[in-house]
């Protein structure tokens, strides 16, 4: 139960919760402090010195970002003491700054601009040189560092340090010679390394994938949920003239913490649909933007009504079979669903399994307060990345982490890992649960048990590959129930990867048990995948939000709006039901070109139901 | 450029760890709490091995100790005495800082540097010697000019003579680079003339430096003779550890690393709890001027021993840091040893002296970096990480090394605990005039004087004249005082006209400066107060660790202005930024260094405008002397 203090800011008096800082308080008064290093999810650092209050009673100057509430402070944010310590900062901090917003990519979205305009003096005084360095150094494939342009915040550096914990960025040198870098000779190498690009306050640590590619002003926004996996990230879509340049993170503190991982920032974004914005040469493989059909050996565009008709046909064949991708909406998955009734004889399913043996019971936020941890070949780091986080989170608090499986995907923050291999996993999963249960076990699980004996919320997490083996799986189980990992505070299941995986659990469930291609189909219509199917010596039917390759195996093509075009809902892993908005509409996509996903599946059902009965002479 | 990058040609070169290397490294990192603190030791022993730290040296450390390769690199770049670049077998390094500078370093410099045929920075062709200028201090400012070479320091080179002698030792290989203080391996003359005498001018026995002028280690028979160990004794038996507290609390013992915080106080902090909590002992002394807890650590072991004992007992601590800076490292080897004699005569570890009592004593080298003595720092050195100072609160008693509770204290504090512990509070109040600032106090007294050194004196007891005439034996070549930094280069020069001014914190206050560490700098007429300005300013601009931005950007500007004074192109107008600037950084900073940076400027331009307005006028040139232009 936390208490309230009663302060005043500049004369307006508030009320917050006990241990919540200055700056963050001060918000509620409507006062705004300037801020660099300081940010709400990375603990209270001091460095920039922006901040800086007059608190009655303190003989210095104080800074707002370390300062915590006290009952019946009074804090002053606008004497001239004030005034002149934020010139003095902004002054310091250009004076090796190159001052070169025509040509950065933060310009128009910089705290530096921003703080620079509304709290420096709008005067320099510098007569020395500035410190040069090499502009734009590649640190990565994904990552630019320009070192002229870096304050020096430690925003990046501490988020590897506290968040990350991979230590992948770090501080080096020293004073006004220190710099942002990794050790000589090697890349910037983290899964989660586009966050820093977000965090950076002013233009050092650029997205390659979006240098020079447009200005903030020129930018349509849209909310949505990242594709990339189940967690279900928030996201803030950023499109130019319909193409989409870049995803950041919308922080829903209860699902990402205010984090996207770089396989959901860099690896969902839509190829562009035109060359404008494309980086790749003009023969490059192009996203379909209009329906096609394969006449004359070609693919070329006819009527939606034409290519739709060219499908059912094909979709006739006695081994025909429909993928669906795990990422389709709630809307679609209902549609989905009925097309099975209007194409009796087409087997229909899912790509990669959608229906978990074992659903997750529990909430991701869950994850980060749980006191015990057990990872049964789950890989989050690399799958799931978010979820990593959170379980860092804990592990940081102290939280035990016991590891089964070949792989140890959490590797610095593992207390414990039993080598279970992929064929000995039941064994291994078993020998624990044993071990938990107090008998005969071996003695390298005796001491991981021995590690998670206490009180408290427990998470097991069971990757979904082991989940189908019926042995492991109720060893899992067991092991869940003997930690009393249960989901009003802890955390427990097998979390499949798809994006909409669950929603396709919930509202497709006849079409969740089936695996379209088991029976080898001729005819095989992938319906939003990332890489289309091509049945050997069959025919392929594709929509398709992605770069297509010509391959003579396709006779249909339909061009399908990603999910960031999408109007729709997804269901993360752990049952929580978001909603994603489309970007608006590139001038001149008129709408049905590239289709969402239930508008698509309803023209199909339509026209599947206006020609049903020729479908039922054909038969007969 | 490193053999593994290859740059421009150049042939790759793997470098590797030899398995006794790996295991030192391995048991360095079992020695500790946490594996992390010993990533700097890994960094050291990696270091001695190969010669540099390239990056696959770098690489193979992180690995063994478990932290990423770019986390050892961060550690690798910032210390001073760790390079990536490899160098000539035997690094000179000749200190200029203020005051060895003006009391000959720079001369020592060039004639080093003609001696060898190399500028500083370079490597000699057959690649045996690279000279260096170092910024740092050494802590032998009694003995300047100095050089530190490899591990050992090299004082007193005063003659022309000296410097051919040592010179020609350098050419045949014959100074060794292991620790220890040889000013006679390649030095002609027999002794240093100029030890202090043992006795001080005062009547006044000293209890700290009993030994004067003695530079070889007390040993445990000798000190267990003269009644050591008696206090550690009465402590364990006796009293309780509230107890120890509450009577260093009544003597009023005050912090003697600067800030002279009460010492029983910082004690009482400490929550009384479960689990773990720590003493470090700060002999990070890195202040130019200051070579107290050198002596205190060569030749007084013991008594810093005996110190840390009580204290741990009084806080509930079983394990300790003595931590030291790293040049330190005869003082370390010292402190090492008698860690061992007192260790086989059951002074320290299991159950001390037959008690429930027991306590490890880590022995902590840093690796260059003044950072360090500031507390927080220091325990971010300690852990592993960067040193940069913590936003306080929480204090480093409620949350400290590793987060738990640690009090960190100063050599000198620590070696008066067993004093007071054995005589009472009432026998350390009555040392000095003033009950609420008093006890023995060690001043270290360099610059122009005759018999640079360490006095021990009671707080209070003697004025800057008298200190300066009776135990410094009056200013050298019979010139007159410019002024007097009283806190190594940290705290604002006390003119000429004010030097009757006592010798405690409330009175150098009450002048304008700060007692501080008492490391007074005695500047001589003649030394040109710009030429020191500009110094003092690189100090702080090298040694500022840049995680606040006044201090970062702020030391570096005033360096590049005082620099372009200094060479004749200077303005009237930058005198007003000068001060400007100073006024950003003083009070807006997040830890000390930023505040002190300052008063080498602005208290030598309140002082001494007319040097500063003669620079702009005419300018010093380059010249490597730091007298004033006639």
């Amino acid at each position: 139960v936390s208490k309230t203090v009663e302060l005043t800011v500049d004369g307006v008096k508030i009320a917050v919760p006990a241990g919540t800082l200055l700056v963050e308080a001060s918000k509620k008064a409507g006062i705004e402090i300037p801020v660099f290093c300081h940010h709400e999810k990375l603990k209270p650092v001091g460095a920039c010195r922006m901040c800086l209050v007059e608190i009655e009673k303190m003989p210095r100057l104080q800074t707002a970002c370390t300062t915590p509430v006290a009952a019946g402070m009074v804090v002053k944010t606008t004497t001239p003491a004030v005034k002149e310590a934020r010139e003095g900062v902004i002054e310091m901090l250009l004076a090796n700054h190159p001052l070169d917003c025509p040509v950065c990519d933060k310009g128009g979205e910089c705290p530096l601009q921003d703080n620079t305009f509304g709290y420096g003096s709008g005067v320099s005084r510098l007569d020395e040189p500035k410190r040069s360095n090499k502009k734009a150094l590649p640190l990565s494939e994904r990552i630019v560092l320009d070192r002229e342009r870096c304050i020096l915040c430690y925003r990046c550096t501490r988020f590897h340090d506290e968040i990350a914990g991979d230590g992948a960025l770090v501080p080096l040198e020293r004073g006004g010679e220190s710099e942002i870098g990794t050790l000589t000779g090697e890349t910037y190498d983290s899964p989660f390394s586009g966050n820093t690009v977000e965090i950076c306050p002013v233009g050092a640590l650029t997205s390659r994938s979006y240098r020079f590619r447009s200005r903030p002003w020129d930018l349509q926004h849209s909310d949505s949920v990242c594709s990339g996996c189940s967690v279900g990230c928030n996201v803030r879509v950023d499109a130019r003239d319909g193409s989409v340049l870049r995803v950041t993170s919308r922080t829903n503190d209860a699902i990402d913490d205010g984090w996207l991982c770089d396989a959901g920032r860099y690896g969902t974004l839509p190829p562009p649909l035109g060359a404008e914005h494309a980086p790749e040469g003009k023969d490059a493989p192009r996203r379909a933007r209009f329906p096609a059909l394969r006449i004359d050996g070609k693919l070329q565009r006819v009527p939606l009504e034409r290519a739709i008709a060219r499908a059912l046909e094909l979709l006739g064949s006695p081994r025909a079979a429909i993928a669906f991708a795990a990422r389709l909406t709630n809307e679609a998955m209902p549609l989905a669903s009925e097309l099975r009734a209007a194409l009796p004889g087409c087997a229909l399913g899912f790509f990669e399994p959608v229906l978990s043996p074992w659903p997750v019971v529990g909430r991701i936020q869950n994850l980060t307060s749980v006191k015990r941890i057990v990872d049964l070949g789950c890989d989050p780091w690399n799958e799931l990345p978010i979820l990593a986080l959170r379980l860092r989170k804990a592990t940081a608090a102290g939280a035990p982490l016991v590891v089964v499986g070949p792989r140890n995907g959490l590797f610095r923050d593992t207390r414990h890992w039993l080598r279970g291999t992929a064929d000995a996993m039941a064994g291994a999963c078993e020998d624990l649960a044993r071990a938990l249960a107090g008998e005969t076990c071996s003695n390298e699980a005796a001491v991981a048990a021995a590690s998670l004996r206490g009180d408290g919320p427990a998470a097991v997490l069971l990757g979904a590959h082991f989940a189908r083996d019926a042995r492991t799986l109720r060893a899992a189980t067991r092991i869940a129930e003997l930690l009393h990992a249960n989901g009003d505070t802890g955390f427990c299941g097998a979390p499949m990867r798809g994006s909409n995986a669950r929603g396709a659990a919930e509202l497709a469930p006849a079409l969740a048990a089936v695996d379209p291609l088991a029976q080898r189909p001729d005819v095989v219509f992938s319906f939003g995948l990332d890489a289309p199917v091509l049945p050997p010596g069959g025919r392929a039917i594709v929509a398709s939000s992605g770069t297509i390759v010509d391959d003579p195996a396709i006779e249909v093509l339909f061009p399908l709006a990603h999910a960031y075009e999408t109007d729709g809902h997804v269901t993360n892993l752990e049952g929580t039901v978001q909603s994603l908005r489309a970007i608006a509409r590139r001038p001149g996509d008129r709408h049905g070109e590239l289709a969402m996903d239930h508008e698509l599946l309803g023209a199909l059902l339509r026209a599947a139901a206006a020609r049903a009965p020729a479908l039922a002479r054909g038969r007969a | 450029m490193t053999a593994t990058q290859s740059h421009a040609g150049a042939p790759a070169r793997e470098y590797a760890l030899s398995a006794q290397c790996k295991e030192a490294i391995l048991a360095e990192r079992a020695a500790y709490p946490q594996p992390r603190t010993a990533l700097l030791q890994a960094l050291k022993i990696a270091q001695a091995e190969v010669g540099f730290l390239p990056p696959s040296i770098v690489a193979a450390v992180a690995d063994l100790i478990g932290v990423s390769h770019a986390q050892a690199q961060e550690l690798t770049t910032f210390y001073s005495m760790l390079h990536t670049e490899r160098h000539g077998e035997r690094v000179v390094q000749v200190c200029t800082q203020v005051p060895c500078g003006f009391m000959g370093g720079d001369r020592l410099l060039g004639q080093l540097a003609r001696g060898l045929g190399v500028a500083p920075g370079e490597t000699t062709a057959d690649g045996k010697v690279t000279l260096e200028r170092t910024v740092e201090c050494m802590g032998a400012c009694h003995r300047a000019p100095m050089c530190r070479i490899g591990d050992g320091y090299v004082e007193n080179l005063r003659t022309q003579a000296d410097v051919d002698a040592l010179v020609a030792a350098l050419r045949k290989g014959t100074v060794p680079a292991t620790p220890g203080t040889r000013n006679h391996d390649c030095h002609p003359q027999q002794q240093a003339p100029h030890e202090p005498p043992r006795k001080t001018a005062a009547a006044y026995e000293p209890v700290l430096l009993t030994h004067q002028p003695r530079t070889t280690p007390v040993t445990l028979a000798e000190y267990r003779a003269a009644g050591g160990y008696e206090a550690l004794q009465k402590a364990l038996t006796t009293m309780q550890p509230g107890e120890v507290t509450d009577v260093v609390k009544q003597s009023n013992l005050r912090g003697r690393g600067g800030a002279a915080f009460s010492a029983g106080m910082k004690w009482g902090f400490v929550p009384k709890g479960p689990g773990p909590k720590y003493l470090v002992v700060n002999a990070d002394e890195s202040e130019p001027g200051t070579f107290k807890d050198r002596e205190l650590m060569e030749v007084e072991s013991h008594l810093l021993l005996e110190g840390m004992a009580i204290a741990s007992y009084a806080i509930g601590c079983n394990e300790a840091f003595l931590y030291l800076r790293g040049e330190y490292v005869e003082a370390g080897a010292r402190m090492r040893a008698a860690i061992a004699e007192a260790k086989a005569a059951g002074l320290l570890g299991k159950s001390v002296l037959g008690s429930k009592f027991d306590l490890e004593i880590h022995v902590f080298l840093g690796a260059g970096a003044y950072i360090c003595g500031e507390e927080t720092a220091l325990l971010e050195s300690l852990e592993g990480r960067r040193p940069m100072p913590r936003s306080r609160p929480p204090f480093p008693a409620v949350a400290g090394l590793y987060g738990r509770p640690t009090v960190v204290n100063n050599v000198e504090t620590i070696v008066n605990v067993p004093h007071i512990v054995k005589r009472g509070a009432d026998w350390f109040k009555a040392l000095g005039p003033n009950p609420k600032s008093a006890g023995p106090k060690i001043f270290c007294l360099a610059g122009a004087v005759n018999r640079p050194g360490n006095y021990e004196l009671p707080l209070g007891s003697v004025t800057f004249r008298e200190l300066i005439e009776q135990c410094g034996g009056g200013v050298a070549g019979g010139r007159t005082i410019k002024g007097v930094l009283p806190a190594g280069i940290s705290a604002p020069i006390v003119p000429a006209d004010k030097l009757d001014t006592k010798l405690d914190y409330e009175s150098v206050a009450a002048a304008g400066s700060m007692l501080g560490s008492a490391s007074l700098i005695v500047i001589p007429d003649d030394v040109d107060i710009v030429r020191a300005a500009v110094r003092m300013l690189e100090f702080f601009r090298h040694e500022s660790c840049g995680k606040c931005t006044p201090c970062r950007e702020g030391t570096a500007w005033l360096h590049k202005i005082l620099l372009r004074l200094e060479a004749g192109r200077g303005e009237a107008k930058d005198l007003e930024l000068l001060l400007s600037l100073s006024s950003r950084i003083s009070g807006k900073v997040l830890c000390a260094l930023g505040d002190f940076a300052t008063s080498p400027v602005t208290a030598t331009l309140q002082h001494f405008k007319n040097e500063y307005l003669a620079a702009i006028e005419n300018g010093r040139g380059a010249r490597d002397d730091w007298s004033r232009r006639p």
